[in-house]
């Protein structure tokens, strides 16, 4: 199973779940999984065009990956995905 | 760097950090000479300017508007009850000096803003930023990138906490990733809430805003490796933490000035065209008996602890709930603030067609000023 973690700004689209998991090899599949079990969140994560809002960043293990429908990311079982949303407080 | 002479009783206060091999006499002196622009005296800015003046950061400069209030004692430990109703930048340098009275604080009481930023950044080495909300977040970063400073940012949401050194001088003459190449564009207003919004735990920005100063004098005497080109996430419930690896970002636009950040970042031009309504004037709507339908978009939480008998639809769900919104009567739209609320009329406009929606100017908090001081506030 590879696991996604929700930030905080996002779990209310989840039903509050912080970490999710799925058989999704690959990493469109875990966001397709995430998108059909909470539809919310859709519009949270992805603009019109389908692509991944500009003030969210997406890293499988500790790198940077993009998500924009073109270059697909093939996972291992023990990948983490972490959603990293721009955050203002101080 | 000039050469730094101590006195007797500063050698003995410093002598913890003098004694550590990699850090040593010169280590000090580098912080003696140091010039520090910390922007947030508040839940980061706290501890920061704390532990910064603690350990001898020779200039420190504080830009902050604001007064201090009671909700921010639950974290902001750099002030006491007594400093409730005073300017937050005159308390902090009254604190600062009694922690601390061989070091110099500069206070600049004011906004930060376009016009008068570089002029204000020109004259640190380093700045660190501990705001509150996005145009002044993209603001300190492009000031920063043009007067050619590094900037240690942190930030927090709840129990989570950010860190990275932004524009750090490389050893190949370039810079570091800065916090566009991270994150190009701000959310939509109302969509990501700041703490006066969302809450945060109170000890998190302790522990944000000490490895904020941490990274501070780190990058002024050069031991260790600072967060350059990685992002340090934190996670207050599950105590997990991680580095993450950023990189600049070929694809963006260079910074080459400062431009209108309330307009990049969508707080000014929409919410113009936004109807508002004045506390007063909807206070006198309410005892008039006007028929008006209102709508509180908080969250649930907030709307047990104050309401105005408003229907509840969070900004979250407002999609879904549409169609319990009347289109045949004045329809006023709340927060706490008047962000979210902006927001929720915004959407509602431009997907919906609505025309009959009108803001809460300041929200609940500013009729609990102004009107009814009997509501709690938060």
């Amino acid at each position: 199973m590879t696991k996604i973690k929700i930030p905080a700004p996002l779990r209310k689209y989840t039903n509050e779940e912080s970490v999710i998991s799925t058989k999704a090899q690959n990493l469109f599949g875990i966001f397709e999984y995430l998108v059909f079990k909470y539809p919310q969140i859709k519009t949270h994560l992805f603009n019109e065009k389908a692509e991944l809002h500009a003030f969210l960043r997406i890293f499988v293990g500790d790198k940077p990956n993009e998500v924009n429908g073109k270059e697909d990311v093939l996972l291992e079982k023990d990948h983490l995905i972490r959603i990293i949303p721009v955050i203002k407080g101080g | 760097m000039e050469d730094q002479l101590f006195s007797k009783e500063e050698f003995a206060r410093y002598n913890r950090h003098i004694i550590i091999p990699e850090f040593g006499l010169e280590g000090q002196q580098k912080l003696k000479a140091a010039k520090v622009l910390v922007i947030g005296s508040g839940g980061l800015g706290s501890p920061m300017l704390l532990y910064l003046a603690a350990a001898g950061v020779g200039t420190i400069g504080i830009v902050d508007f604001d007064v201090v209030e009671d909700s921010n004692l639950q974290r902001q430990v750099l002030f006491g009850t007594e400093s409730i109703g005073k300017p937050k930048v005159q308390e902090a340098k009254k604190r600062l000096l009694s922690l601390n009275p061989y070091i110099k604080v500069i206070t600049h009481e004011l906004a930060l803003s376009a016009d008068n930023a570089l002029a204000i950044f020109k004259d640190y080495d380093l700045v660190a930023d501990g705001t509150d909300n996005f145009p002044t977040r993209y603001l300190v970063n492009d000031a920063c990138v043009l007067t050619g400073i590094p900037n240690v940012f942190a930030s927090i949401f709840r129990f989570e906490g950010q860190v990275s050194v932004f524009n750090f001088p490389l050893e190949n003459g370039e810079r570091g990733p800065n916090y566009r190449d991270v994150f190009p564009e701000p959310p939509p207003p109302g969509l990501v809430p700041n703490c006066a919004e969302a809450g945060v735990l109170g000890v998190l920005p302790g522990i944000i805003g000490s490895l904020q100063a941490n990274e501070v004098i780190k990058v002024i005497t050069g031991i260790g490796s600072p967060l350059a080109g990685k992002l340090y996430i934190f996670d207050a419930l599950s105590f997990q933490s991680r580095i993450l690896k950023i990189k600049r970002n070929s694809n963006r636009a260079p910074i080459e000035k400062l431009i209108d950040y309330d307009a990049f970042c969508g707080a000014k031009s929409k919410n113009d065209s936004i109807p508002e309504i004045t506390v007063q004037a909807f206070d006198q709507l309410r005892k008039q008996g006007d028929d008006f339908q209102l709508i509180d978009v908080r969250e649930l939480m907030e709307y047990e602890h104050v309401n105005l008998g408003g229907t509840l639809i969070p900004l979250g769900s407002l999609l879904q709930k549409v169609d319990q919104i009347e289109r045949d009567k004045q329809v006023i739209v709340l927060c706490k603030s008047g962000i979210r609320s902006a927001k929720a009329i915004e959407v509602l406009n431009e997907k919906f067609g609505f025309t009959n929606l009108y803001n809460l100017k300041g929200g609940i908090i500013a009729f609990a000023k102004e009107i009814d001081a009997t509501l709690p506030t938060y």
